[in-house]
């Protein structure tokens, strides 16, 4: 396992969190319509203004967009806490794997209501889905690694 | 002393988080509105809104309603699987666009309106 260890996997996913707090910027900036949101309304399918601006885009009367950008926070701190750990912190990764745990029914949920009951997708929905997705595969494989060791 | 673990204070800190989220949540959503009984009274003298889930200014007119909207009768014309597709019940109704508020006598207008028109528009006073 050269390739695979602690610092790379948090390094990565500390990248991938700055990914998903880009995007989840960009789309409370959406959703308060401080941007137009053009780049990403490419089609009636594609669609930033279709998501981000429906019925869906609130639980609980708090926008999507802000519960996404608190949890890539967590995330991220939570990564950048791992990549400095001197020895390994299980609690840590015990979080990161709730976190992420969380956020993948999360997307999940937001993805049904994106393809079965919207028929629309926004680009900067799908990063920050498949960001979650790549995400929980590294998450799970640090998990089961920590598990063995 | 032991040592708190950075991952004790991030569990307890999201802990809190979701707490708030739940509790902002609740509140949000069974605060009274200013227009409580001003949404009642276009219900009772049968105004309709006409509008669809996806449909950005519909969320606008929602919002100037606030929680009062819960009093609008409300119409969702997207078609469950289509929502590009009107209901035929919106169709009947004469909805071209959306949001379309339309009154007992059969009068139509169309677009977001500020609540002051529905005033007008409905004989209600706000």
């Amino acid at each position: 396992m050269i390739y695979f260890n602690n610092k790379r996997v948090a390094t990565v996913l500390f990248l991938l969190s700055l990914i998903g707090i880009a995007i989840s910027i960009y789309s409370v900036a959406h959703f308060f319509g401080i941007t137009s949101g053009s780049i990403c309304n490419i089609n009636e399918v594609l669609n930033c203004d279709l998501v981000n601006k429906s019925v869906y885009a609130k639980i609980g009367g708090i926008p999507v967009s802000i519960v996404g950008l608190i949890g890539y926070l967590f995330l991220a701190i939570a990564s950048y806490l791992k990549w400095k750990e001197k020895e390994i912190d299980r609690g840590l990764t015990q979080f990161l794997l709730t976190a992420i745990v969380i956020g993948f029914f999360f997307s999940l949920y937001l993805t049904g209501v994106e393809a079965f009951i919207l028929k629309a997708f926004c680009p900067t929905c799908l990063i920050s889905q498949v960001t979650t997705l790549l995400m929980t595969i590294f998450i799970v494989m640090l998990y089961v690694r920590e598990r063995h060791l | 002393m032991r040592k708190i673990s950075p991952a004790t204070y991030l569990f307890s800190i999201g802990a809190l988080v979701i707490a708030g989220f739940i509790i902002f949540g609740v509140v949000v959503k069974s605060a009274p509105s200013p227009y409580d009984s001003f949404a009642q009274c276009l219900t009772e003298k049968d105004v309709k809104m006409y509008g669809a889930y996806w449909c950005a200014h519909c969320q606008n007119q929602k919002e100037l309603f606030g929680n009062a909207f819960r009093y609008i009768s409300y119409e969702e014309c997207a078609t469950p699987g289509a929502p590009k597709v009107m209901t035929a019940t919106c169709e009947i109704a004469g909805v071209k666009g959306y949001p379309t508020w339309k009154n007992s006598a059969g009068e139509i207008i169309a677009g977001e309106q500020t609540l002051e028109n529905l005033a007008e528009f409905s004989g209600c006073k706000l």
